[in-house]
């Protein structure tokens, strides 16, 4: 009888001999091209809501690059103003496709290695198709035009083309650095703890990026020549700019020596692009072994909140969902942020302690989360509605979302009570805010069952994986809504300042809120009653909605 | 029956012992995938322990084992998918993990949970997947519609992959496994969620596969389809090899599944255990 391991160590590999002589690799750069372009065309026959979400995107990002692009080159700046700017861009090139790309790789399945681990990739054949193909699509596209600006300023025609290169090699080091930061990350963005981290830290980074971006605005005009000129020669280190420093060397001067100098920099450049292509693929060839879902995990914790009523049982679920699930868990952190956001820049201002009161304007930020509270895991929704009706399941995340925004009231009022002395307004505006959140829980129960979005199965490799347009549109429903809530809230906000600000009385203002609740809860009723018609024997359409295919 | 084959393995964490044929030179058969010693830990939990196999070339090879035994384990780091903590993997007389590339290249594989470019549709996704292997493109086109038509899937050859069903996956991921004309076939649980029909189109592609002298390592819950299928079969339990060898001799004239429950053991339901599912409302 054979062994089940009964084979010497040269008969394994000399009785396979032949298959040593393997076929000689064919390039197939053009087929990933293909293959990339096929994918994004397949995304867009998906549905109208694609195509939309492809034009805002165009509209916005190429026109906006464009427009960009003829300002610089029409523009009459001097060249050394110019080339700094260059240099400056390049360094921002840099981080940008640091990180951008790891948000995007989601909806890039031709670049999600995992997906091509059967095959037998290698650098030499797979690793330009790979890298081509990262540069197939419109943020790749709308780097290389708004750079084209800067290539009419080349010194001469020589400079021009120098320039030209410079923006070739450029978009290409930082489309391979993005490529870099993806890969890198990819193995850890498997594992379930690190992937919901980087969820949550994404959402900080995102509110902290357009707050930080809103400074820059506000504060750009202000930024003086010499300054801009110190920052470039700050920033003129970063070895990934290396090539926008060529086409900055290009445009300042047009005598041999500079643009020797340009070339000999744009050769350094061409050597930095090859040094991350090979830093990249080593990477690649990482993530290509390490394709498995890690198993594992902690011992289970004793279940803190527990209920018997369905109701009870929907809204206990719905606080541990708030805080287990990855978008849900970024939404209740994004809540407290934008708290800290508001407060932050008004501090020295909070001495006012009828300034406790605007604290309850923060119910707003459960307000997006509300919108559309049955799709975080939507794909369970199915067996959810098979155990409750779905006003009571909706009525029960209504509730989750009422603690969450009275929590993130209570800590701001607290923290401008302690700052101001208002302590008597903490009870008061916890009232109001009790009220005011229930406008923006009538207006979301409705909405989660009248316009439910799908939110992305965050099982897959990356947590940001979305569709693409889908952001577009569910940012203008969300918009409307939104206004709808806000208008519905207004009667309490209008009873609240005429109460403090026009009567400036503590009795009124108390009554307010203690009726502010009642009407919160009629408002919410309403909403309720409403989301109960529209469901009423449309679940199948509901769920279909909530998990397509 | 040779159940000394995975107790014979490295201790997990040690350094892989390779090959000690204890049958020597005159063995008839040369593995077309050997394991020795292979280890596998995710944390603090061995999935693989040190397993010790060879798969005879030209065989149908069934391993079989309880959820969590270590098949899917096994089986992607035999394909070049995860990389083993310990151990060493000849596939084809090629070591895995020395350059898996030529591996992939002479294998075929369909994972459990195979991730496709399921944006494409079914004609386009074997289209690039054999121009990615570098096969020249008439000879794609003509297998494509061959096996299309052959696992029944050319009504749905314009859909895309993501709205096909699971059984539908199941098909068109082994078309994409076949389609290079691979010389080893490496299955985890390529029956799941198949109809029967399709299962039985699916098991004479099979067997042809093997009598053209190629082999085919296949994972499977479903002892029925591994007996009827296989001419070998090895037992995983918690991470190691408890049985391995032909058929007949692992089963020893009891069903693959006593044989199965024997080697592996099995918890007995206490008598009063869910007796009130037998009383109604």
């Amino acid at each position: 009888m054979p062994s089940a391991c009964a084979t010497s160590t040269s008969a394994l590999s000399t009785g396979w001999a032949a298959c040593r002589d393997l076929p000689r690799d064919r390039p197939v750069t053009g087929a990933f091209v293909r293959l990339k372009l096929r994918l994004l065309r397949n995304q867009l026959s998906r549905g109208n809501q694609q195509i939309v979400g492809l034009v805002i995107v165009l509209l916005l990002v190429l026109v906006g690059a464009g427009a960009s692009a003829v300002v610089v080159a029409t523009g009459s700046a001097p060249d050394p103003l110019l080339a700094d700017l260059l240099v400056l861009f390049s360094a921002v090139l840099t981080v940008g496709w640091s990180f951008v790309p790891i948000a995007a790789s989601g909806v890039d399945s031709t670049l999600d290695v995992a997906r091509l681990a059967l095959l037998p990739l290698r650098g030499r054949t797979h690793g330009p198709g790979l890298a081509v193909a990262a540069l197939v699509g419109v943020g790749p596209l709308a780097t290389i035009v708004v750079q084209l600006g800067f290539v009419p300023h080349g010194s001469g025609p020589l400079g021009m083309v120098l320039v030209l290169a410079a923006v070739a090699v450029q978009t290409v080091q930082v489309a391979l650095l993005g490529r870099v930061a993806v890969s890198a990350l990819g193995s850890l963005l498997l594992r379930r703890r690190t992937r919901e981290l980087a969820f949550s830290l994404g959402a900080f980074l995102t509110v902290f990026v357009a707050f930080g971006l809103q400074l820059l605005a506000k504060s750009a005009p202000e930024i003086s020549r010499p300054e801009l000129a110190r920052w470039a020669e700050r920033l003129a280190w970063n070895p990934f700019g290396l090539a926008g420093r060529a086409g900055a060397v290009a445009i300042e001067r047009g005598d041999g020596v500079a643009l020797a100098t340009a070339a000999g920099l744009l050769a350094g450049a061409l050597a930095m692009v090859g040094l991350t292509a090979r830093v990249w693929w080593w990477l690649v060839e990482r993530e290509l072994t390490t394709v498995s879902g890690a198993a594992g995990g902690r011992a289970r914790r004793r279940a803190v909140l527990r209920g018997t009523r369905p109701l009870a049982v929907v809204a206990a679920r719905e606080l541990r969902y708030l805080w287990r699930h990855p978008v849900a868990r970024t939404n209740t952190l994004t809540s407290f942020v934008l708290s800290g956001i508001y407060l932050v820049p008004q501090w020295s201002r909070l001495d006012d302690p009828a300034q406790v009161l605007l604290a309850a304007t923060l119910v707003g930020t459960v307000g997006l989360s509300a919108l559309n509270m049955l799709a975080i895991d939507g794909r369970a929704a199915a067996s959810d509605v098979l155990c409750a009706p779905v006003p009571t399941i909706l009525a029960g995340k209504a509730i989750a979302r009422l603690l969450l925004a009275l929590a993130v009231v209570s800590v701001v009022a607290v923290v401008i009570a302690a700052r101001s002395g208002g302590w008597w307004y903490v009870p008061a505006a916890l009232g109001i805010a009790a009220g005011a959140v229930g406008p923006i829980l009538g207006v979301g129960t409705f909405a989660s069952v009248a316009a439910p979005v799908p939110v992305p199965d965050v099982a897959t490799g990356n947590p940001w994986s979305a569709s693409p347009g889908q952001g577009c549109v569910t940012a203008l429903a969300a918009f409307g809504l939104f206004v709808v809530a806000g208008v519905v809230s207004l009667p309490i906000a209008v009873a609240v300042v005429v109460a403090q600000g026009v009567l400036d009385s503590a009795l009124a203002l108390a009554v307010v809120a203690l009726l502010a609740p009642g009407y919160g809860w009629l408002a919410w009723r309403l909403g309720s009653a409403a989301a109960r018609r529209r469901v009423d024997g449309r679940i199948p359409e509901l769920l279909a909605a909530l998990a397509p295919k | 029956m040779d159940v000394a084959a995975g107790a014979g393995g490295a201790a997990p964490g040690a350094e892989p012992v390779l090959p000690r044929s204890p049958a020597g030179p005159d063995v008839p058969l040369v593995p077309a995938v050997a394991l020795r010693g292979l280890a596998k830990r995710y944390g603090e939990a061995w999935a693989v322990a040190g397993v010790d196999l060879d798969v005879p070339a030209g065989s149908f090879y069934g391993l079989v084992g309880r959820n969590g035994a270590g098949k899917t384990t096994t089986l992607r780091m035999l394909c070049g998918l995860l990389r083993p903590d310990a151990g060493a993997i000849w596939v084809l007389g090629l070591p895995v993990w020395a350059d898996p590339a030529p591996v992939k290249a002479r294998i075929g594989v369909l994972p459990e949970d195979g991730r496709l470019l399921d944006r494409l549709r079914g004609r386009e996704l074997l289209h690039y997947t054999g121009v990615l292997r570098g096969m020249v493109r008439p000879v794609v086109e003509a297998r494509t519609e061959e096996l299309l038509a052959t696992l029944d899937l050319l009504d749905a050859a314009d859909n895309l992959v993501i709205d096909y069903s699971h059984g539908m996956r199941k098909k068109i991921g082994l078309a994409a496994a076949l389609l290079h004309g691979p010389e080893l076939l490496v299955l985890d649980e390529p029956f799941e969620a198949v109809d029967p029909v399709s299962a039985r189109t699916i098991r004479l592609v099979l067997d042809r596969f093997v009598a053209a002298g190629r082999t085919i390592l296949f994972s499977s819950h479903v002892m029925a389809t591994v007996e009827a299928l296989c001419d070998r079969v090895a037992i995983l339990h918690e991470g190691r090899v408890v049985a391995a060898g032909p058929l007949a001799e692992v089963t020893s004239g009891r069903s693959l599944e006593d044989a199965f429950v024997d080697a592996v053991g099995m918890r007995h339901l206490d008598e009063r255990a869910l007796d009130w599912l037998g009383r109604l409302p």
